[in-house]
């Protein structure tokens, strides 16, 4: 009787808990379903997710990377933090006591070697520029493989030109600055992955601008977004290519010898088809099409002209400062352009502690509206005015001394230096067009004064002629560190022997 | 035989529940508190089953129980308390508040509620009874000093908060923020915004063994957050209203320079109180003293090259830049509970100016309703909601600028004078630095405001199927949109052009304006299984869990420059070429479970192990998942041995795991994207990317002892490994990408923390509680796969890219050059032809060449290394020696008065700012006036010492400081003294005042030692002195009621 009262009770409080587990569970699942309904709207859980906000490598060897190559290739060659600003200040072309950018390191008197560690402050001015121009190669390879593969283009011509431009622009902007280049193309690394030395990375650079002119030369189509402010017709864009190629061809030189045994007549062949107008690239506010270096030379209160460049239109104004002079007569000159470019300081901000050798009594002001209109406007990247000298220097070279001449006198010595014409003199014809590419060509295309500088043996002595490969770089690829300036590398060749003064 | 032995099983339970079954009966009872009050909603639970009640309005309850049962009455709050149901009908009960008892349950990283002293890891606890010593200003200083190992550093900037440090750093990338959960909310924003009013209490588990259960997340350690819940109160809701004035201002100012070494005029007379009239500078007539505007010359320095000629006038513009910035907060909360809810809610308003001149500050609007529903005896659903909204404004310009420009800035220059146009602080005011802008300028012209608005909230419903096991599910969300408007006015000045037609070196930039948005959603969804049971002397609790998370960050921004229509803030007002827009979007996802047990026996003896599993969209497609895994074990010694004079005696030990996450593009192949424009700076995709594990060994021991010491003891060895690192690769082996992020190595830490609280004094009207923390860290990257690499804040001024990455050495260390102190140095190398002999130290300590002191030829030489160049080597570290924060609070009947003092120990500071200053003559080290003659120095060799910005060990500073972080004084009214007020209708009354960094005791030239800077790529903190905003000192004024 015990026994069955406690087997009914057991069953009864089984049936009792399995009903409130039951109960439970239907709740439960309830409540379950209430918070995922709630939570599952947009809760997303798979692992798998898609970067949905940059292009892949595998994107990129398309038109519209094309379109934007020589925007890649103006942005990184005219960066603040790019070699623009010591190269001008090595050139003695403008001058700054400022650290930036390496300004004050490699414009010091005496000029020191380049600190080529990657733990350097300044190491940023060739590492961006390194990387950056690689990048941008790495984008004109994939494009020629794309105009060569599958690829939708609008105009085949159009596209390979602006590819091979890429290529020819990149290469040739690594040359003008390193003393070697780790090349490729759209077949591959070339030479193993080895790297070529400056000169022979200046032909290849050559050989693709040459393919950029036959595509170009083939085609009809009008560059219009490309180069901002700017629409070139094929025929427009040639031109800009064969003075471009000339740039690149001539600027290669490390000294006199270099610069005499170049080419002469590819060089002409180049500026006899190049610019007929000027390459303006309009600024948008400093967003997205910048000339940084430029905007930072010319900004109130930082660089101002080296008075080395005062002297060269007045013979009466030192070429150094004096010492224990804190201020200089105003210059007179004969050239026109001492007014209008140049802008006479009565103060000095620099400095002395740094050196008055930064001291000068005049700023580039021929720019300022660039500033004024909050960094819109145009600058002149490769003006006819460039092409000329190129033009100049070839005839020179080749002994047409008259058409060297002639071609002098019709440019900007004349029309806007309102100087006189120069004579068909060989010596005279050589300093018109080193004058020229120091008054007229200053703070036009970056690096312009060094480059003629180097080639003419005039950079202050223990000036690097070139940089080596950034540090960084070195150490990533295991190359051991070197560097050149002061007496490091060869003399003549990777460091001024002597120079201006 | 399987029938038989059911048979008999079924027999014997059958008496068994016969013998209860007969002794069955209805027991009443009255369960009141211990000033006599009854408590409604007390669990009362026949131990062991689920056979409850809950006491009703009045306290009172029934319950249907055998003779031989215990019912065990719980509340929340209160300590729980048994009765063994004999004879009697009715049992009355009362519940004592036990406060230390709820002290000492920790539920975070653990397989259940456990009590401290039966932890198995080191998880510290900080409760309301800690934080009400003194109103935080945010959550994060409210840890500040209270718990060993916990290292706060504050921002100055209002609303900024602090960062939290937990055991030293141990990511090389990846940002050393622990893991913070706000009532189950993972936090992604930050707790700046967190109303430590509405805290109830901070668990922080900081070691990675103890953080192992929150696995690929909680490598940094992990802090979590609970806030209050309703309480029941017999008089009905109970409302705190609290309410707080008072001012902030800059504790410390630095030293500057008040000589130059330029010639004066020889009238310069006459132009004192006005301005330094130069030799060599010709003056208009009616020069105003401030712009270039009609100057001409340059100043000549003098001779001698010593500073130490006077200026025509002295301004402090460090008076006029740093004001006095006004503080207030109001709070109010109601908390009530009842048989079936409890309900807190509360609102905040705080407002912080700054201490920056023409600038706002931060606001703060918040409320919070956590409201908790027992739906039946086996459903409970808790809510927690907390909405706040935030207005920032952020110092126009930057503080990088501002702070640079007012520093350098010569003292002659009178930063209040106004512009041509009428506007306030002239443009340029100093004639001798054309790239000098009034700092004053843009803080009055600039204006930057960000409103935030953030939503967190959580739910969790508990399903208590039957005992031992529930089901928690939880749901929690957190959501934030920010808004940033930021305006320059069109007749915002420019450097350069024309202004009006005339030439003052400016001109009006037609201004701009940018909108930046942001929208973030963060969503956890867990289920938990947890298993609490005892058998015998072995209790043992257990939780099977899965996790989801998703977390979506979307943002935009637009730009224009120029405006059309000046007055009119509208990206439509400006021209589409001078427009610019952008976006990201990100989205991380995360699955994750993980299973822990934990077993005691006989109180004593502890165990504990556990195991999680991690998959993580953020983890390289080949490493989509990682797991961690823990096992701890505790003896309680004094549970064994009776030790005279110790009562509680534990030691524990730990081995566990947990790591941190990738960032979110690290392992993509992705091209950065800026209006259409591929980057050229490119990083390389890592499929391979793993997390980085942190493996945590640890040791601890907690004593109770002379019934009035609390000590405890934990040293901690752990080894990062995977750690990332962002590596150079050659950009033309890489198709042009130059960087990839990389599991490259192993850091190791060791980590020492002691605390020791003291009950000094504990009478009925005096008491006097000290406490002091100690913890030390040290670090060692033991092994680096990769070249060594220098990491750290970078910027226009190149702050401090300054810390090395190299193995064997620390993490933190400072590295660049120095400059030479002993001959001995000096004679290992000599210049060709140079002996020993051309070279003496000076006075202070530096090797020159002998009979240059005090010339301008004086030039501190620069130590070389093997290689020709100067020596690149370490110069400092950032890591300190150790940290103790003392704490004492004294009371004496109703006053309470409490300090926190704050010792950090070593800790290199690289004084960026300090360096900039000696380039521009304006440190305080130059000023020669009434240094006597014979040991004067010329400016010559302090330019020397500047090293053209070049990271030089002179600039690093000992960052070492003792800080009276926090004082309080308070009077707490009682409800007695209260009665005859307003007919009794006060509960409370606490009136005070605090102070904070009243007192910094520090051989730091700066404004301030608490700097740091951050550093975007390696997303860590780095002890740079450049643009950081100072923290400030400040005195408020507290009244807090309650009724």
């Amino acid at each position: 009787m015990v026994y069955i009262q406690c087997r009914d009770l057991i069953r009864s409080q089984h049936k009792l808990n399995s009903k409130k587990i039951m109960k439970n569970l239907k709740l439960t699942f309830l409540a379950v379903f209430t918070v995922m309904f709630y939570a599952c709207d947009d809760f997303d859980t798979d692992l798998e997710v898609v970067n949905l906000e940059q292009p892949s490598s595998k994107q990129i060897g398309i038109q519209a990377t094309a379109d934007k190559l020589f925007q890649n290739w103006y942005n990184t060659v005219n960066l603040y933090n790019g070699p623009g600003l010591a190269l001008v200040t090595m050139a003695d072309q403008q001058t700054a006591s400022y650290g930036n950018a390496a300004m004050r390191d490699m414009s010091s008197e005496p000029r020191v070697s380049w600190n080529n560690n990657s733990t350097y402050g300044n190491a940023v001015i060739t590492e961006d520029y390194f990387n950056s121009l690689h990048s941008t190669l790495a984008d004109a390879n994939a494009i020629v493989i794309g105009v060569q593969g599958d690829g939708v283009f609008d105009d085949v011509n159009k596209y390979e030109s602006l590819a091979r431009f890429g290529q020819g622009a990149t290469l040739g902007y690594l040359a003008l600055v390193f003393d070697r280049v780790f090349a490729s193309d759209e077949n591959g690394t070339i030479n193993d992955g080895n790297a070529l030395n400056y000169k022979e990375a200046t032909q290849l650079a050559l050989e693709k601008l040459d393919l950029a002119i036959a595509a170009a030369d083939r085609g009809d189509f009008n560059m219009d977004v490309q180069i901002n402010g700017m629409t070139l017709s094929s025929e427009q864009w040639s031109q800009f290519l064969n003075t471009f190629a000339a740039r690149i061809l001539v600027n290669s030189a490390r000294n006199t010898e270099e610069r005499d045994n170049l080419d002469w007549q590819r060089v002409a062949d180049y500026a006899e088809n190049g610019i007929t107008y000027d390459v303006e690239v309009l600024s948008d506010g400093w967003t997205t099409w910048y000339t940084e270096w430029v905007y930072y030379s010319i900004f109130p209160g930082w660089l101002r002209t080296d008075q080395r460049i005062i002297n060269l239109m007045d013979e009466g104004s030192p070429d150094y400062w004096p010492a224990g002079e804190t201020v200089l007569p105003e210059a007179s000159s004969e050239d026109a352009r001492l007014e209008s470019d140049f802008e006479y300081l009565t103060s000095q901000d620099f400095s002395p502690d740094r050196g008055t050798y930064h001291f000068s009594s005049y700023r580039h002001s021929r720019y300022d509206y660039i500033t004024a209109n909050g960094w819109v406007a145009a600058h002149p990247e490769l003006p006819e005015a460039e092409n000329d000298l190129y033009l100049a220097e070839a005839y020179l070279q080749l002994e047409m001394l008259q058409e060297a001449a002639d071609v002098i006198n019709a440019g900007t010595r004349v029309t806007r230096g309102m100087l006189d014409p120069v004579d068909v003199d060989a010596g005279a014809i050589e300093d018109a067009i080193f004058y020229e590419r120091m008054i007229e060509l200053i703070n036009g295309g970056m690096g312009l004064g060094f480059f003629e500088m180097r080639a003419n043996d005039l950079l202050q002595e223990g000036t690097p002629k070139h940089f080596p490969i950034p540090g960084a770089a070195l150490d990533a690829a295991g190359i051991p560190i070197y560097t050149f300036g002061g007496t490091q590398g060869e003399a003549g060749v990777d460091y001024s022997d002597g120079g201006w003064r | 035989m399987k029938n038989k032995l059911h048979g008999i099983l079924t027999l014997l339970l059958a008496f068994v529940v016969q013998f209860t079954f007969a002794q069955e009966k209805v027991v009443t009872g009255t369960v009141i508190d211990e000033d006599g009050l009854p408590l409604p909603g007390v669990n009362v639970i026949e131990k062991g089953t689920s056979n409850g009640t809950q006491t009703d309005f009045d306290g009172e309850y029934s319950l249907s129980v055998d003779i031989g049962d215990v019912i065990v009455f719980s509340y929340v709050g209160f300590g729980n308390e048994e009765v063994t149901v004999g004879a009697a009908d009715v049992y009355d009960v009362t519940l004592g508040t036990d406060a230390a008892a709820l002290e000492e349950v920790v539920v975070t990283g653990v397989a259940g509620a456990t009590s401290r002293k039966k932890l198995s890891v080191t998880v510290n606890k900080v409760d309301s009874d800690d934080l009400e010593m003194i109103p935080a200003t945010s959550a994060a200083s409210a840890l500040q000093g209270k718990v060993a190992g916990v290292n706060i550093t504050n921002f100055g900037q209002p609303g900024e908060g602090s960062t939290i440090q937990l055991r030293g750093a141990t990511n090389l990338f990846g940002g050393q923020e622990p893991l913070i959960l706000v009532d189950g909310v993972i936090v992604e924003g930050g707790i700046q915004d967190i109303n430590t009013d509405d805290v109830a209490s901070f668990e922080i588990v900081k070691g990675a063994s103890a953080s192992a259960l929150y696995g690929s997340r909680a490598g940094n350690g992990v802090i979590v957050i609970t806030t209050k819940r309703g309480k029941f109160n017999q008089d009905g809701p109970q409302v705190t209203i609290r309410n707080d004035i008072g001012f902030s201002e800059i504790p410390n100012k630095i030293e500057l320079s008040k000589s130059h070494f330029y010639e004066l005029a020889d009238d310069y007379e006459s132009a004192i109180g006005s301005y330094t009239k130069y030799d060599g500078v010709d003056y208009p007539a009616d020069y105003p003293g401030y712009g270039s505007v009609g100057l001409s010359g340059a100043r000549a320095q003098s001779d001698d090259h010593y500073q130490d000629n006077p200026y025509g006038v002295l301004y402090d513009n460090q008076n006029k830049f740093f004001g006095t910035g006004v503080d207030n907060t109001s709070y109010v909360s109601v908390s009530n509970a009842s048989e079936f809810t409890n309900l807190f809610f509360s609102a905040d308003k705080t407002e912080n100016e700054g201490i920056f001149a023409e600038t706002g500050g931060y606001k703060r609007y918040s409320a919070r309703l956590n409201a908790d529903f027992r739906i039946n005896e086996w459903l409970k659903l808790s809510t927690n909601n907390n909405y706040i909204r935030t207005n920032n404004e952020t110092p126009g310009g930057t503080t990088d600028a501002t702070l640079f420009d007012l520093s350098i800035i010569d003292p002659d220059v009178d930063l209040s004078s106004p512009n041509p146009d009428g506007q306030p602080y002239y443009y340029i005011p100093n004639p001798w630095a054309a790239t000098t802008i009034n700092p004053l300028y843009p803080l009055a012209t600039n204006r930057e405001k960000a409103t935030r608005n953030r939503f967190l909230g959580s739910y969790n419903l508990n399903i208590n199927f039957a005992d031992p096991l529930n089901l928690d599910l939880e749901y929690a969300v957190e959501s934030t949109t920010w808004n940033n408007d930021d305006i320059n006015p069109y007749t915002a000045f420019q450097t350069g052009g024309l202004l009006d037609g005339q030439d003052v070196g400016f001109s009006y930039s037609k201004g701009d304006f940018s909108k930046e948005s942001s929208y973030s959603l963060s969503q956890k969804a867990q289920a938990t299984l947890n298993y609490t049971d005892s058998f015998g002397d072995l209790n043992v609790a257990g939780k099977l869990s899965y996790l989801l998370e998703d977390n979506h960050y979307e943002y935009y921004y637009g730009l224009g420059q120029d405006f059309i229509y000046p007055g009119v803030v509208s990206l439509d007002n400006f021209d589409n070429g001078n427009t610019f827009t952008s976006s990201s979007l990100n989205d991380e996802r995360a699955q994750n479970a993980f299973a822990i047990l934990g077993l005691d026996f006989k109180d004593r003896y502890i165990l504990d192990a556990m195991y999680r599993i991690d998959g993580s969209s953020l983890f390289g497609e080949n490493e989509r998942w990682n797991s961690y895994y823990r096992v701890s074990g505790a003896y309680r010694i004094s549970q064994d041995l009776n030790l005279p004079g110790i009562q509680e005696w534990k030691v524990h030990a730990a081995l566990g795991t947990a790591g941190q996450r990738p960032g979110f593009s690290w392992q993509y192949d992705a091209i950065g994207l800026t209006n259409g424009t591929l980057a050229t700076n490119r990083i390389k995709a890592n499929p391979d990317l793993k997390p980085s594990t942190t493996t945590e060994l640890e040791f601890g021991t907690n004593i109770n002892f002379l019934d009035r010491f609390t000590f405890e003891g934990v040293y901690a060895k752990s080894e990062t490994e995977d750690q990332f690192m962002l590596v150079d690769i050659f950009a033309p082996a890489n198709n042009g990408a130059n960087r990839q992020y990389q599991n490259v190595g192993t850091v190791e830490f060791t980590t020492l923390e002691l605390s020791l609280d003291a009950n000094v004094i504990k009478q009925k009207d005096l008491r006097w509680d000290l406490g002091v923390r100690f913890s030390k860290t040290e670090n060692e990257i033991t092994n680096l796969n990769v070249d060594p690499i220098t990491v750290g804040p970078g910027g226009v001024n190149t702050p401090g890219v300054i810390f090395r990455i190299k193995e064997g050495e620390e993490f933190g260390a400072m590295y660049g050059y120095q400059f030479l102190t002993s001959l001995d140095q000096m004679s290992q190398q000599l210049p060709e032809g140079a002996s020993i002999d051309d070279y003496e130290i000076n006075s202070d300590g530096y090797v020159i060449a002998a009979g240059t002191e005090g010339t301008i030829d004086e030039k501190p030489q620069i130590l070389i290394g093997e290689d020709g160049n100067r020596k690149y080597d370490k110069i400092g570290s950032q890591t300190s020696d150790f940290n103790m924060g003392f704490t004492s609070n004294l009371g004496y009947k109703g006053f309470n008065f409490y300090m926190l003092w704050d010792w950090k120990n070593g800790g290199d500071i690289y004084n960026r700012q300090g360096q900039w200053l000696t380039r521009d003559n304006r440190s305080a080290i130059m000023d020669m006036a009434g240094v006597p003659e014979g040991e004067k120095k010329t400016y010559d060799y302090y330019q020397g010492l500047y090293d053209v910005n070049q990271e030089n060990k002179y600039w690093v500073e000992d960052g070492s400081y003792v800080k009276l972080r926090e004082a309080s004084l308070f009077y707490s009214f009682t409800k007695d003294q209260l009665s005859g007020v307003a007919n009794s209708f006060f509960d409370g009354l606490r009136l005070g005042i605090t102070g904070r960094n009243l007192l910094t005791f520090t051989d730091y030239s700066g404004w301030d030692p608490e700097v740091q800077r951050y550093d975007d790529v390696t997303q860590n903190y780095y002890a740079i002195d450049y643009g950081v905003y100072p923290v400030s000192r400040s005195y408020t004024l507290s009244a807090q009621i309650k009724f």
